[in-house]
């Protein structure tokens, strides 16, 4: 099966609103465990493609382990590839490296955010966020006072422009991006002191995420922007599974207007829009029609009336909804095929839909996510 | 599920752990035995790489820089950790800020493999 279409043509058509050759697939990268789980199965990496692989200066890069992305190449780009092609995945850049945490087992993100590097007893690491360094308000106050800890290197960069032509030899799109304004201005903080503060201090929040915003944020998406990046997408996760994580009318007063401004400035720069937010987000879908958002990633189909989306926003591509915590861990193969052709004629047939995992891939049977991308070119073409 | 390491020694770890799974260790790494000593994050552990597999072992009465000596290893590095978290710019500018202790020019060649992965 020959593709007419360049992937980044493809999604290009999709996200400015037309119809291409085919749906394209998104799958964003994989954690640890799936590396593990790949590499234990049927589909490993075998010696002929990591010879392969390493004359093509592909990269294990965590999250973004591009020989596990380009091994599922279809024969016509890659001869032992899986056929089951993947369009466009996601890379994540930070202008400002982590620092040792107060406990020196804990890592510290520029904007506050405690991460651990733990190996569990299985011998399969995993790297979490674990809670946030400035968790009272004489700390934020602190924070600012110290902006020189957030110089932005644009060396950090560098890697991008290399690793998007890397990976256009097997037709593979990255998307690059940075955090957003939620997970910036609230997990370094922490829920509890936003939620007082919000309330009884709303000023002390405002000061923080603008100063997160001119410090730290915009400098960081200048440096991306300089680097001309086919399509941004930001990590912001504001749902959990039953709704928003924090009162609507604090997202649209705190965090809406920084949102806004990310678009603007990716938008100026000819670029197309994405936000990856999980969770239960209904409510966001008005704000991010208002501001311009390209298209809408994660969205996890047990907890988002996705149909509802598709008519009542036809301006947003939707990506991702493909369940990842039961369906790709538990059915069969068989069971994934049928998900991805329903959701293909109830969310695709008017374009607007890029269909993928709803998360970096973790748990899931290999063998169903060559299932679902081999079932994404079966049924996704357009007539 | 209890955790085997965290910290430096678990990011360092996590590192060896990805080349060897999708099988880079076997092909580019040599066998041999590498010292870390994060020197703001003691103690310093070892790794020992050997047939396309590898070991790490916290070493408790490792604090500073002068007890490297005392290991028996083919490699070591001892620096803070504010230039290994820098990657490459960082361990260049560690370089030439002299406040990086090496054994074995060879464990540059491994760090750089390690670093592909973050």
């Amino acid at each position: 099966m020959e593709d007419e279409l360049t992937a980044l043509e493809r999604i290009n058509i999709v996200l400015e609103g037309g119809i291409p050759d085919r749906v394209p697939s998104l799958c964003l990268g994989s954690d640890f465990k799936f590396i593990d789980l790949f590499m234990k199965s049927s589909y490993a990496l075998t010696e002929e493609d990591l010879e392969y692989f390493s004359n093509a200066d592909l990269s294990p890069r965590f999250l973004h382990t591009q020989q596990l992305l380009a091994k599922f190449s279809p024969k016509s780009i890659y001869p032992n590839g899986l056929d089951a092609k993947i369009d466009l995945c996601w890379e994540i850049v930070d202008g400002v490296q982590l620092r040792k945490g107060e406990s020196q087992d804990t890592f510290i993100t520029p904007n506050g955010q405690v991460f651990k590097f733990i190996i569990n007893d299985d011998g399969i690491p995993s790297y979490w966020y674990t809670g946030p360094s400035l968790d009272s308000k004489e700390k934020i106050i602190n924070f600012w006072e110290h902006s020189d800890n957030l110089k932005v290197d644009k060396n950090r960069f560098r890697v991008l422009a290399k690793n998007r032509k890397k990976m256009k030899k097997f037709d593979i799109v990255v998307a690059q991006g940075i955090g957003g304004p939620f997970e910036n201005g609230l997990l370094g903080i922490g829920y509890l002191n936003f939620a007082k503060l919000a309330r009884k201090e709303p000023e002390i929040i405002k000061k923080h995420i603008d100063f997160l915003w001119e410090n730290y944020q915009k400098k960081n998406l200048r440096f991306l922007l300089k680097t001309r990046p086919d399509l941004v997408m930001i990590g912001n996760d504001i749902g959990h599974n039953d709704g928003l994580q924090l009162p609507l009318k604090h997202w649209q007063k705190f965090f809406k207007p920084i949102l806004k401004k990310y678009v603007e400035m990716v938008h100026d720069a000819g670029v197309k829009f994405i936000v990856h937010c999980c969770g239960a987000i209904e409510e966001l879908f008005p704000d991010f029609v208002e501001i311009g958002v390209d298209g809408v990633d994660s969205l996890q189909p047990t907890i988002n009336d996705l149909e509802m989306y598709r008519k009542k926003f036809p301006e947003i591509t939707l990506l991702g909804t493909i369940d990842d915590t039961d369906l790709l861990v538990n059915a069969t193969p068989e069971e994934v095929r049928r998900d991805m052709r329903e959701k293909i004629k109830n969310l695709g047939k008017k374009g607007g839909y890029i269909p993928g995992p709803t998360n970096w891939l973790l748990d899931q049977k290999p063998e169903n996510i060559v299932a679902l991308f081999q079932a994404i070119r079966e049924f996704g073409v357009y007539d | 599920m209890t955790a085997l390491f965290t910290g430096f020694p678990a990011l360092i770890y996590s590192g060896l752990w990805t080349l060897k799974t999708v099988g880079i260790l076997e092909r580019e790494l040599p066998n041999t035995s590498i010292t870390f000593l994060i020197t703001d994050a003691p103690p310093g552990f070892k790794v020992i790489i050997k047939d396309d597999d590898f070991e790490m072992e916290i070493l408790d009465g490792l604090e500073s820089v002068e007890d490297l000596e005392s290991v028996q290893t083919d490699m070591y590095i001892a620096l803070p950790s504010h230039y290994l978290l820098g990657g490459t710019e960082g361990f260049i500018k560690g370089m030439s800020d002299g406040v990086i202790n090496i054994k074995n020019n060879k464990i540059l060649m491994i760090l750089g493999k390690i670093a592909s992965v973050f």
